[in-house]
């Protein structure tokens, strides 16, 4: 009996080894098949142009307005994270489905609407098969989904996009996003990569087959390893979540449990309320550390507008209402946009509790 | 066994990682903030009826003035707003307010009745609350009085926002001075808070020095040269009757404040070559001493609670501060730093004492806290003297002289920041300034 259980425990020891190292291995794998993806990105862009029309047509009516976007992208330093909710609320404010993936940032922008993303999630399925014929009229919703499908090369774009990108990429492995991809890669890398690439295209495309599975993990990991200081726990969540869903959907709402914020997302809240905290100096309320709560909604706005009290300390009781008033307007005021939290982890942020300490400017 | 134990190991292993996500809110501590005015829109007070129209306009020019003139305010031009109040009952439409970034909206209305009485109505809203702040109120009076409701208008925007009493519907006395430097005439005056509506409650006929008001605003303690020799002077504000309190008379008496009862004076008396400090009962009469050092004690403040008295005294051998009893008892010292210290006033607060300080050949305006601790000087220049504070306790208003032979005193304020260091407008040359109580 023990023999045979020695040996039973010694196998699927050996058995776990190798499937913890194999996954690790996997894992390296994809990020090296990420390098090769990035010419393959080049490779659609080589296929776009060779391809006259259809692509072209796409990409212009794209292109107008998803420069502006671009623009404003950078304006908003929102962290990668962000990008993909953003990117669903542009599609259906902003026609052209394949600007979304190239661009996160954008999507940050129209953010303020925190309907606006829930409903861009389910605007962008139906919208992509059924516009594809429509798609020179408006061409953004419709034009990225309708590439992706068609070539199958388009799924290495998206792999050097997804870098920059994080969510993106990751619904990209359904094969919808691809399209996107052409249609954004295309203005940025155009030049030196098809040029330089449209050797390898050949190599690349076999190797783009083994993907889906590798492309849910691989977003997450490199948006968090360049992000987030702690992404441990990210590749394992991220991981369990693209293997139980199919669709990109699913993955942003399961990836919000993972890490907490990192210090800089925190700082950023910090900064983005402070700046609109105003401390008289000189009055009774500064003498008052106060703290408020809030519920968020997705979009980083204060649920219905409402700041709770939470407690107060030092002061007379109309110095703490007064406190407290100047904490409530600090927030409300600075909310406009949504406070620059990452959607994904919407469930570590949808409660805040805000601690106004004025000690550090009292009497300066 | 192993297996089981080394799966269990795993799971454990993983169990934080999935256990991340909910643990509950998120706290963030926020320690810095910005100093800078709050954003207020003063929408045009509506004109009910013709009559109304002029005092409309200078009641809305008068109420964003009183709350930019505090520093804590700024006033957002009439040009910058996107939606104009028409109709005081009017729904606010919070989004053009929030647009230009007004986070205090007030709006009001003037109607001059049949009677002659002019009545003024006002609202505030909290913007980004998107509610309004407080009832509305009304106010109603003589014409002649528009600017007394515009203060009142003000102080209660002031009060509302800031959480503290306002000082705007207060009046000021002080010396006004005129002539040469070296043959200056004084009189008593009185004015608004702003310097407005400048009266004055004695001549020129003689020497008058430091000014101070009654608990209640109704009379004013001062010190006269009248006799040749320095004596107190009580003067009622309405009626401008005065008379001399009856002291020692061959005394010099000096520097009176009144007790918080307003039915006491403490003042200085110098006999013989010592000054010591006293009060006086005026219904009684009776005066008690309440120091008796060889040297120069002087400048007492009460402290609101009418229990202790702060005064100046050069015991020590340098002049300081001191805080006793209000029967003289226990005499503290409460200033330590460099230079010498004087003209204490204590805040109606109670939490801090006002002072004039020389050091190095310069004077300041400074506050400490009761006990002496946090002292900070607010003002510096060749020469501030003899602040007052605004009846909230939040302002301070001082003389300050230039130097030369064409140097003349004037009035300034300063916020017990040291911020909105401003002149006060609309008076000529003047020393010496007593704000009163907030008017009823």
């Amino acid at each position: 009996m023990s023999t045979g259980a020695y040996i039973s425990a010694v196998a699927h020891t050996a058995f776990i080894l190798f499937l913890l190292f194999g996954g690790i291995f996997q894992r390296d794998r994809l990020s090296e098949v990420s390098v090769a993806d990035v010419s393959v990105i080049t490779e659609e862009e080589f296929a776009a142009l060779s391809r006259p029309e259809t692509a072209p047509e796409v990409a212009s009516d794209a292109a107008p307005q998803v420069q502006p976007e671009i623009d404003d992208a950078p304006a908003v330093a929102v962290p990668s994270d962000e990008a993909p909710d953003a990117a669903e609320p542009l599609q259906p404010e902003t026609p052209d489905a394949n600007d979304a993936a190239a661009e996160p940032l954008p999507t940050p922008v129209p953010a303020p609407d925190t309907d606006v993303s829930d409903s861009v999630q389910e605007v962008e399925a139906p919208p992509i098969e059924d516009d594809r014929p429509d798609a020179p009229e408006e061409a953004a919703p419709a034009p990225a989904p309708r590439v992706a499908p068609e070539p199958a090369a388009p799924t290495p774009p998206q792999s050097e996009r997804a870098p920059e990108v994080v969510e993106d990429t990751t619904p990209g492995p359904t094969a919808e996003d691809p399209a996107p991809d052409e249609v954004a890669a295309a203005p940025p890398e155009a030049a030196p990569e098809i040029v330089t690439e449209a050797e390898e295209t050949r190599e690349l495309a076999p190797a783009a087959s083994p993907r889906p599975k590798a492309r849910p993990n691989r977003p997450a990991r490199t948006e968090t390893a360049e992000t987030q200081p702690e992404p441990a726990a990210d590749p394992v969540d991220t991981a369990l979540a693209a293997a139980l869903a199919s669709d990109p959907a699913p993955v942003p709402a399961t990836a919000p449990s993972g890490p907490p914020l990192s210090g800089g997302e925190r700082d950023a809240l910090r900064v983005a309320v402070q700046n609109c905290w105003s401390v008289d100096v000189g009055s009774q309320s500064a003498n008052v550390t106060v703290t408020v709560g809030v519920s968020m909604n997705r979009d980083g706005t204060v649920v219905g507008g409402q700041v709770n009290f939470v407690s107060a300390t030092g002061g007379d009781d109309t110095a703490q209402r007064t406190a407290f008033e100047k904490a409530r307007r600090a927030i409300l005021r600075c909310q406009r946009g949504g406070f620059p939290l990452p959607p994904e982890k919407y469930d570590h942020w949808r409660e805040i509790e805000m601690t106004f300490n004025p000690d550090g400017m009292r009497l300066k | 066994m192993t297996l089981r134990h080394f799966l269990t190991a795993l799971f454990i292993a993983w169990l934080p990682m999935l256990a991340t996500a909910q643990q509950g809110p998120l706290r963030i501590e926020i320690t810095e903030g910005v100093i800078e005015p709050l954003p207020v829109a003063v929408a045009p007070f509506l004109a009910e009826n013709a009559d109304a129209t002029s005092y409309a306009q200078e009641i809305t020019k008068l109420v964003g003035e009183n709350l930019a003139g505090t520093g804590l305010f700024r006033e957002i031009p009439r040009n910058a707003f996107i939606s104009q109040v028409s109709n005081f009952d009017a729904p606010v439409q919070y989004a053009d307010w929030k647009a230009i970034n007004a986070q205090g909206l007030v709006t009001g209305s003037v109607n001059v009745a049949p009677d002659g009485r002019l009545v003024v109505k006002f609202r505030l809203f909290d913007v980004f609350s998107e509610a309004p702040l407080g009832d509305g109120l009304q106010f109603a009076g003589d014409t002649g009085a528009w600017r007394r409701m515009a203060h009142k208008v003000a102080d209660q925007v002031y009060s509302r926002i800031t959480g503290e009493g306002g000082y705007f519907d207060s009046r000021v006395v002080f010396v006004s001075e005129s002539g040469p430097k070296n043959a200056r005439e004084k009189r008593i005056g009185i004015m608004d808070y702003d310097g407005a509506n400048v009266q004055f409650l004695t001549d020129a006929a003689s020497i008058v020095l430091a000014p101070r008001f009654s608990p209640q605003g109704d009379r004013v303690l001062y010190t006269s040269y009248e006799t040749g020799f320095p004596a107190i002077y009580e003067l009622n504000v309405n009626t401008v009757a005065r008379r001399k309190l009856d002291v020692q008379a061959e005394a010099m008496t000096f520097a009176p404040r009144y007790a918080p009862d307003g039915q006491t004076v403490v003042f200085s008396l110098s006999q013989g070559g010592n000054t010591d400090i006293y009060t006086l009962d005026l219904r009684s009469g009776a005066s008690r001493r309440l120091t008796s050092n060889p040297s120069i004690e002087t400048a007492p403040s009460y402290s609101p609670d009418g229990r202790q008295i702060v005064f100046e005294s050069d015991r020590s051998g340098s002049q300081q501060l001191y805080v006793m009893g209000a029967d003289g008892s226990n005499p503290q010292r409460i200033s330590f730093g460099q230079g010498r210290y004087g003209t204490p006033v204590w805040s109606p607060r109670g939490d801090l004492v006002a002072f004039t300080k020389q050091n190095e050949g310069r004077f300041h305006i400074g506050v400490m806290r009761t006990d002496g601790s946090e002292e900070r000087l607010l003002t510096a220049s060749f020469l501030d003297e003899g602040p007052t504070w605004a009846p909230n306790g939040r302002v301070l208003m001082f003389t300050r002289e230039t130097s030369g032979s064409q140097g003349a005193p004037a009035l300034f304020s300063v916020d017990i920041s040291g911020r909105n260091l401003r002149r006060v407008p609309l008076v000529g040359p003047s020393s010496d300034p007593a704000w009163s109580p907030l008017l009823q």
